[in-house]
């Protein structure tokens, strides 16, 4: 019991392991896409970061100034660079404005008029003032002069919270002018989404956040709280993905963003937040698995029951006969079970199948898929029973070969037990080919589609719960062995009387 | 051994031959031909060039000629006639023989050092365990399935080494139990009394004991192969495309393409996996006898 409990927890870091194997699989080595400048260097564009260690976290310090020393050198990247620091918004501001004063006045006045489309956004100043060199500078340096102070946390946080409480044009306005500054609040204050109240409150801060960085995401009027809730998990996967553009990481964080501004950390904390993370086709992968696993649990379920049923029946027969015409036969029939693909079973059952019948006649096909290998094992272990002194005592006392197979049943069965941690991996891709074949919908068919839209967060999922289930079939499978058979439990003994 | 494992084993020389010469069986140019006053014998391999200038059509009607039954490799359309998907069939006894090859080759290359490693305690035998634990709990599918999303540009040779690297966990394990029970005799006390190393003993003393049960796993788990590969291209997540295999058949039939060319897949799948069944029953009876252990008959 308490080797079981132990092995348990070992599934953990088990699991663990298993998702950074599979992410490692999974996700090619990131290559930056976009135009060729966009390729050398880490702070432009869509730019994938590495896969579980990021040497360079990038924040919206380094990103701001990096773009506004190409701006002022006229660097041939420049276009990209101003679209790039318009994307960045307000939250660039407290770096780049300050930093101003340090370039020589060509360069002040290109970012200037770098800045000029987002003055507009913000909707500050007049169209004149920010196209013209001289005058955008001094609008900008001034700006800073005056407005510096709202550019603070604690500032963001009351404006936000007014708006959230109450959308008036000034309230509005105000949280316009911090532009992606204020993002972080408005992010935070989006969730939670339970009672028609929270949905007002996601309206407004929904429709603010889409404002600024121009997203459709927006809660519709009489929405209820499951599609606020919907918006709501839209806006947390772009922040998932896009956090790092908007907010400076400062000691411990920036340690932490190492490992979590990357896309197995993007992962991790998608599938913490939503469910097990979205899918390709928008649902959470946790409703999406709840919703096709009946199908593929009762195929695999159905293998398991029947294909023992059979397979002890026909292994009994075997042995009990052994060297004669029913041996020959059955262990013919199990090689042959064996052998046979269960995809050429379930092509040649396709066209039989008739609606409703479909699940009947898959779980037929599973049974005789997996009754092959259970068979021979049952016939090895009951004839290795059969040779021992209890039964050879039996058998002198006139016992028939029925009968000692029976009683040889309890010795021999532990055989079959032990198969069926190992046998369950080749019927979860039997169970897949099946479903496939008989197009039933379920998690195979699922997986198949994913692969087809490169769906991470749904191939995750299902490697971490196939895995669990394994794990824990496995130790049952061990647990039920020991308490079957008193000798492994006495191994068991022995061994962790060694351990310790 | 009994005649069915003869027989087995006859039938598997043959598909390995069949894979050898699938460019002869499957190709444009007849297996025996008599031209010109002679008999050519695999023209299209002992002379080429002087084959080159000969027009078949020509042939057909004037000598006696033996040809293949069918066309080099063709691709698999909806459109393939009978003759075509035949010739599939043979080149997909090549693509099987290389894939379970590789397989066997890497899984034995990397299970038996380290099994043996870790039964001599020189690799942390947690290690093993806590590997075995984990290629337990990740059935290939998953591996192959996240493999083909990640880096579909590995084909062929990925599906070698994931199925390679999983079987090689599960050799190990054998490996190490073995190498633990024969650890414990007296010829490996008698060997290492005598000054023997620890290397040496493993590999002059201990390994030979252990080739039996390996063989016999590494003949499961050939079948295995086989039967995986049927099954996981037969998904599409196999080998890839442009690379013949019985799975992809099986999988072509049930779209209604190619009806008897499945039927030839599947009792290709069919025999050779009942074969190595029967071959590895056969060697599991013959060692085990050997080592007085219980048989299996």
């Amino acid at each position: 019991m308490r080797h079981a409990l132990r092995r348990i927890l070992w599934i953990v870091p088990t699991l663990f392991v298993i998702s950074l194997a599979v992410f490692w699989l999974l996700t090619p080595r990131p290559t930056p896409h976009g135009t060729e400048l966009e390729a050398d260097h880490p702070f432009f564009g869509d730019h994938s970061p590495p896969r579980f260690v990021n040497t360079r976290p990038t924040n919206v310090r380094d990103r701001a100034l990096t773009l506004m020393q190409r701006i002022a050198s006229a660097d041939p990247g420049e276009e990209l660079a101003r679209r790039e620091l318009t994307r960045l918004g307000g939250a660039a501001l407290p770096h780049v404005l300050p930093a101003l004063d340090s370039l020589d006045p060509r360069g002040r006045a290109r970012v200037a008029l770098a800045l000029a489309p987002l003055g507009s956004r913000m909707n500050l100043g007049t169209p004149e003032e920010l196209r013209s060199p001289e005058s955008a500078v001094l609008f900008w340096t001034r700006f800073w002069q005056d407005r510096a102070i709202e550019f603070r946390p604690a500032v963001v946080k009351r404006v936000v919270a007014r708006l959230s409480e109450k959308s008036t044009a000034g309230r509005r306005e105000d949280v316009r002018q911090l532009d992606t500054y204020a993002l972080p609040e408005l992010l935070d204050g989006m969730s939670p989404v339970e009672t028609p109240e929270d949905v007002k409150r996601v309206r407004r801060l929904a429709a603010a956040a889409a404002r600024i960085v121009e997203r459709p995401w927006r809660v519709p009027k009489d929405a209820s709280v499951g599609e606020a809730r919907g918006v709501v998990r839209l806006w947390q996967a772009w922040w998932l993905e896009h956090r790092s553009d908007y907010v400076t990481h400062d000691g411990a964080e920036r340690v932490l963003s190492m490992v979590s501004d990357t896309q197995y950390g993007r992962w991790a904390a998608s599938a913490a937040l939503n469910r097990l993370g979205i899918s390709a086709s928008g649902e959470t992968v946790l409703d999406l698995f709840l919703a096709r696993a009946p199908v593929t649990l009762w195929l695999l379920v159905s293998a398991l029951v029947g294909g023992w049923l059979v397979g002890i029946t026909l292994g009994l027969v075997g042995a009990a006969r052994a060297q004669r015409v029913p041996d020959f036969a059955s262990s013919a029939v199990a090689v042959v079970l064996c052998a046979l693909p269960v995809s050429a079973l379930s092509t040649a059952a396709a066209p039989v199948a008739l609606p409703g019948l479909g699940h009947a006649l898959a779980a037929l096909v599973m049974v005789l898929g997996s009754a092959g290998l259970v068979s021979r094992h049952q016939r090895t272990a009951t004839r290795v029973a059969l040779d021992q002194e209890f039964t050879r005592t039996a058998r002198a006392f006139g016992a028939g070969p029925w009968r000692l197979a029976r009683w040889s049943f309890r010795a021999s069965s532990v055989a079959a037990l032990s198969l069926l941690g190992a046998q369950l991996p080749g019927l979860v891709t039997a169970a897949f080919v099946v479903e496939h074949a008989l197009g039933l919908n379920g998690l195979g068919a699922t997986t198949l589609r994913a692969i087809a839209s490169r769906d991470i967060a749904w191939l995750m999922a299902l490697s971490m719960a196939l895995g669990t289930a394994l794990a824990l079939l496995q130790i049952s499978s061990d647990a039920l062995l020991a308490a079957m058979d008193p000798r492994v439990r006495l191994g068991l003994l022995r061994k962790r009387g060694a351990a310790e | 051994m009994r005649l069915p494992a003869k027989l087995a084993l006859l039938v598997l020389s043959h598909l390995v031959l069949v894979a050898v010469f699938a460019d002869l069986l499957a190709s444009e140019s007849p297996l025996l031909v008599r031209h010109a006053g002679s008999w050519w014998v695999l023209p299209g391999v002992t002379a080429p060039a002087a084959w080159g200038e000969v027009d078949p059509a020509a042939l057909d009607s004037t000598s006696p000629a033996l040809w293949a039954p069918v066309r080099a490799r063709p691709a698999l359309t909806s459109g393939a006639s009978g003759a075509e998907l035949v010739s599939l069939c043979i080149h997909g006894s090549r693509s099987i023989v290389i894939t379970t090859l590789g397989v066997l080759a890497l899984a034995l290359a990397l299970g038996v050092p380290l099994g043996a490693l870790a039964g001599r305690g020189v690799v942390w035998d947690g290690l093993l365990s806590r590997a075995v634990e984990l290629t337990g709990a990740l059935p290939s599918l998953v591996v192959v399935a996240a493999l083909a999303t990640g880096h579909a540009e590995l084909g062929w040779l990925g599906f070698v080494i994931v199925l390679g690297a999983l079987r090689g966990v599960e050799i190990a394990r054998l490996v190490r139990g073995e190498v633990l029970r024969v650890s414990g005799t007296e010829f490996v006390l008698a060997a290492r009394a005598l000054g023997g190393s620890p290397l040496r003993v493993v590999a002059r003393h201990v390994l030979p004991h252990v080739w039996g049960p390996v063989i016999v796993s590494a003949t499961f788990t050939a079948a295995g192969v086989v039967a995986l590969e049927a099954a996981l291209s037969y998904l599409g997540l196999g080998l890839p495309d442009d690379v013949p295999s019985w799975g992809r058949l099986l999988g072509h039939a049930g779209r209604g393409i190619g009806v008897g060319a499945a039927l030839a897949a599947l009792l290709a799948i069919l025999v050779t996996t009942a074969c190595l069944y029967v071959v590895a029953d056969a060697l599991d009876d013959h060692l085990s006898a050997r080592r007085g252990g219980a048989s299996r008959v």
